[in-house]
């Protein structure tokens, strides 16, 4: 078992390791919004008065959280540290990554996910609703998150499959259906 | 279709898609206003969305029912006029309202719309049923969820509308349309503003303990971390009462009645509907293909048993009951 001074270097090496990668990160989350924006620019209207705000997506598996600003016109996606974030978000969501990768992309029930106590708001509980029904009307897919947009379509069905198998996982005490 | 309609609901143009894809033989939605019940932030369809979407569902021989199933506010009557509107502008099969004077203005603007009555009308009695038939020439009542099986079947025999009953998602334990719980804390209720617990009115703060969940500043339960919730509403609260905490109205769980579907079948139900316009397209692709599934096993006259725990997780709460159709406690 770790001691708790060493866990603390540990969460902070990974931190500033995953901060490292900031710049592809970030311009590839970056590219995703303009292209889901300009497939269902209608969608981010959804976002009424929420136009402009900053959410905060706290993947608490991962050493770093996303601020995510989603406008009319598009939107932004940056990487931040968990310990020193700024404030002023409108609202934050937390919860594992694979779980917040399936509501994002539409593939997990949202208030599922919240009754079970796999995700939990703070902030706006409006703001949060709002996003949710944007995200929704805007059909995103895994690929167009995580990879580059010419290997989307060829790559969607493989991370599809990698989430469920994770969050299957995880229900299952970290062992999938059909893994013995 | 099968022998029993499959209605599912559809909070934007994705999960209508969705529904239809998965096997809704209708869909029901809303327009972006206080006119319906689901009135949430960033749902529902403006006019050119429910235009597409009635042109999307009638090219894949599916229907749109169009929710306008809040009691319009004295001075503001133009607002529910414009909904209705645009939904016979659109092409919608029917319109969904509960209101009379939404009911009234819709049989007057276009005589040949469909009129559904809302379980917001919270019709329960042949005579009243009767009123709204004669009157705005309503051709199906949707049955509150307060209604036992029996006395559905009983309702069916007299009645001279066709059956519409809820068979799936959220319970409402008070007559509906008539529920002050929400209104009383934050000031809207679904009867008036189309919102049951306002979200700018709820907040979950988090604590060494868990998720308290409050409405108007006011708390509703208290979660360890990890354990299942349920919606941040009134009636799902926890109250201390004889030093117990306990919920006091009803318990977060959520309506399942698929095992239900042959009894209302036979009893003479013509619809079965899922509530769920807030939840997304996982979710009513998940519930609509079960049911589907289940219907079709049933006109097969096969058991609906293999279907009937595939929705669980879905739940509020994780648990699922079949309300007062199993009604002991009367």
């Amino acid at each position: 078992m770790m001691h708790p001074a060493e866990e603390r270097l540990s969460a902070r090496v990974l931190t500033d390791l995953a901060l490292a990668l900031r710049p592809p990160v970030e311009l590839l989350l970056n590219h995703a919004i303009k292209r889901a924006w300009r497939r269902s620019a209608n969608a981010f209207g959804r976002l009424g008065p929420y136009q402009g705000r900053h959410y905060l997506i706290d993947p608490v598996d991962l050493p770093v959280a996303f601020a995510l600003t989603l406008t009319k016109d598009g939107g932004t996606v940056k990487l931040v540290r968990r310990t020193r974030r700024p404030v002023g978000y409108v609202a934050e969501i937390a919860g594992d990554f694979v779980d917040l990768l399936a509501l994002f992309d539409g593939s997990a029930d949202a208030d599922a996910t919240f009754f079970a106590g796999e995700l939990t708001v703070t902030g706006e509980t409006g703001a949060v609703l709002a996003l949710h029904n944007a995200l929704e009307a805007a059909d995103l897919r895994l690929a167009d998150l995580l990879a580059p947009a010419a290997l989307a379509p060829g790559l969607d069905p493989v991370l599809q499959r990698i989430v469920e198998w994770r969050r299957a996982a995880k229900r299952t005490g970290g062992k999938p259906h059909g893994v013995h | 279709m099968g022998s029993i309609e499959l209605v599912c609901p559809a909070g934007s143009p994705a999960m209508l898609e969705a529904a239809i894809e998965a096997g809704a033989d209708s869909v029901y939605c809303g327009l972006r206003d206080e006119t319906n019940a689901r009135n949430f932030p960033g749902l529902n369809f403006d006019a050119e969305e429910l235009a597409r979407a009635v042109d999307f569902a009638h090219r894949r021989g599916a229907k749109v029912l169009v929710a306008i199933n809040t009691f319009a506010r004295a001075g503001g009557e133009d607002r529910w006029r414009a909904s209705a509107k645009t939904a016979i502008g659109a092409g919608a099969d029917a319109i969904i309202a509960a209101d009379l004077a939404v009911l009234a203005h819709v049989r007057d603007l276009s005589p040949t719309m469909r009129l559904h009555l809302s379980v917001q009308a919270a019709a329960n009695t042949p005579e009243a049923i009767r009123f709204y038939v004669e009157t705005f020439g309503v051709r199906r009542v949707v049955v509150p969820r307060v209604m036992s099986a029996p006395e559905i079947a009983e309702l069916i025999k007299e009645s001279s509308a066709e059956v519409e009953a809820f068979v799936f998602g959220g319970l409402c334990v008070m007559t509906e349309g008539r529920c002050a719980l929400s209104s009383y804390v934050s000031g809207q209720s679904p009867n008036l503003s189309g919102v049951c617990s306002p979200p700018e009115a709820v907040s979950f703060e988090r604590t060494a303990e868990g998720m308290v969940s409050r409405l108007s500043g006011l708390a509703l339960d208290k979660t360890p971390s990890g354990a299942t919730a349920g919606y941040p509403t009134l009636c799902k609260g926890r109250f201390a009462a004889d030093g117990e905490a306990a919920y006091l109205f009803e318990e977060p769980t959520s309506l399942n009645a698929m095992g239900l579907l042959a009894r209302l079948g036979e009893a003479g139900v013509t619809a079965v509907k899922i509530e769920g316009r807030q939840r997304g397209k996982a979710y009513v692709a998940r519930v609509t293909h079960a049911f589907r599934k289940a219907i079709d096993a049933l006109d097969r006259g096969e058991s609906t048993a293999p279907y009937e725990h595939m929705l669980t997780d879905l739940a509020e709460g994780g648990r699922e009951t079949q309300g007062a159709y199993n009604k002991r406690w009367r």
